[in-house]
């Protein structure tokens, strides 16, 4: 508040472009349905009346890439399912975000075979890895706290990097 | 003391008689209207017999497969209007037939099971069941999809699981269980 010695009207309070962006895009996350396995039966658990994403403003998922900052790959990734992640990642709007949710995901978990990803991050950045397996909706809301954190230090004057 | 007589060492005890090995039950015979109707009708298709679970396991001829299974099918007697599931496996220790389709059957008229086993190598394709069993299709395309399995006259051979591109048949035993390289494809 450098300008608090001026004499403002009341209501005004002063604040930077980079906390305003910051807080309004990680006060409404909206994460893409995208359920591969045992996982999403979990985010489907914490988007629902006990665990309430909604408390965090991120309980809307959305059918659709275009309607969507958030990615949550939850569950095994095939080799034939690889290119269509990255093309849904490819039709979200920016800014986006994308979030690893169990081991699988993460690192291809119990699944070293010639079918799975080894890791999501192969095919996009991800941003917040959240491991178990599955892991439990509390694990997966810490997560998602993890990274509006990560979103509250990002800033404006830096491009964003959402292809590696 | 000298005279007194020493005790004997016990004798040795006897060595034990050769445990036979007891038949499994799970392997014991069981009546199968339907596996006597298919011997005699088709006897010279018949390579194996055995039984599992009181079902049995029949291995038939390539080439004589079709005139089994529709025979199966429409066989008063028999009726297995049922396949109730069909898989592919590999065995490389036998080294002339290494791959073996089998076809589990089940009739509802008249309650029985039979299973049909055809072996093949990587090269001799055997005849498809689709034409019999319409359900068999895509098992079929499975067999051939990760085992390697050949089928001759199938309507629409071509991979139902793996990416289209793939190379290889992965549930192969000499296949590695990580994949080979270019498998994991490189998308940043």
């Amino acid at each position: 508040m450098g300008l608090s010695d001026w004499e403002l009207p009341p209501g005004v309070v002063t604040t930077t472009v980079d906390s305003v962006f910051n807080w309004a895009r990680r006060s409404s996350l909206w994460p893409m349905t995208f359920g591969l396995a045992c996982c999403a039966i979990e985010m489907m658990a914490a988007g629902a009346s006990r665990f309430d994403l909604d408390r965090f403003g991120m309980g809307i998922f959305r059918a659709t890439p275009r309607q969507s900052d958030l990615m949550i790959v939850a569950g095994s990734v095939t080799e034939k399912m690889a290119p269509l992640i990255l093309r849904l990642w490819e039709q979200m709007p920016e800014p986006k975000w994308c979030m690893a949710m169990g081991i699988c995901a993460t690192s291809g978990g119990p699944f070293p075979t010639y079918s799975h990803v080894q890791g999501v991050d192969r095919i996009v950045p991800v941003d917040v890895y959240v491991p178990g397996c599955p892991p439990r909706p509390e694990a997966l809301i810490y997560g998602l706290m993890k990274l509006q954190d990560k979103i509250q230090r990002e800033t404006l004057a830096r491009k964003r990097v959402s292809r590696g | 003391m000298s005279d007194q007589e020493q005790p004997k060492p016990p004798p040795p005890p006897a060595p034990a008689p050769a445990r036979e090995k007891a038949p499994d039950p799970l392997a014991a015979e069981v009546p199968s209207p339907a596996l006597d109707r298919l011997r005699a009708v088709h006897g010279g298709a018949v390579r194996e017999v055995r039984f599992w679970a009181g079902m049995p396991l029949v291995e038939v001829g390539r080439d004589q497969l079709q005139a089994v299974m529709t025979f199966l099918r429409d066989d008063p007697s028999c009726r297995f209007d049922h396949l109730s599931t069909c898989f592919a496996t590999d065995v490389p220790e036998r080294a002339a037939e290494p791959l073996e389709m089998t076809y589990c059957l089940f009739s509802w008229p008249t309650r029985q099971l039979l299973a049909i086993k055809v072996r093949t190598t990587a090269e001799l394709p055997i005849p498809t069941v689709s034409g019999v069993w319409p359900s068999a299709d895509w098992n079929e395309r499975e067999a051939w999809d990760l085992v390697g399995i050949r089928f001759e006259g199938h309507p629409n051979l071509t991979r139902i699981l793996l990416p289209d591109d793939w190379q290889g048949h992965p549930l192969r035993r000499d296949y590695p269980l990580e994949g080979r390289p270019g498998d994991h494809k490189v998308y940043r």
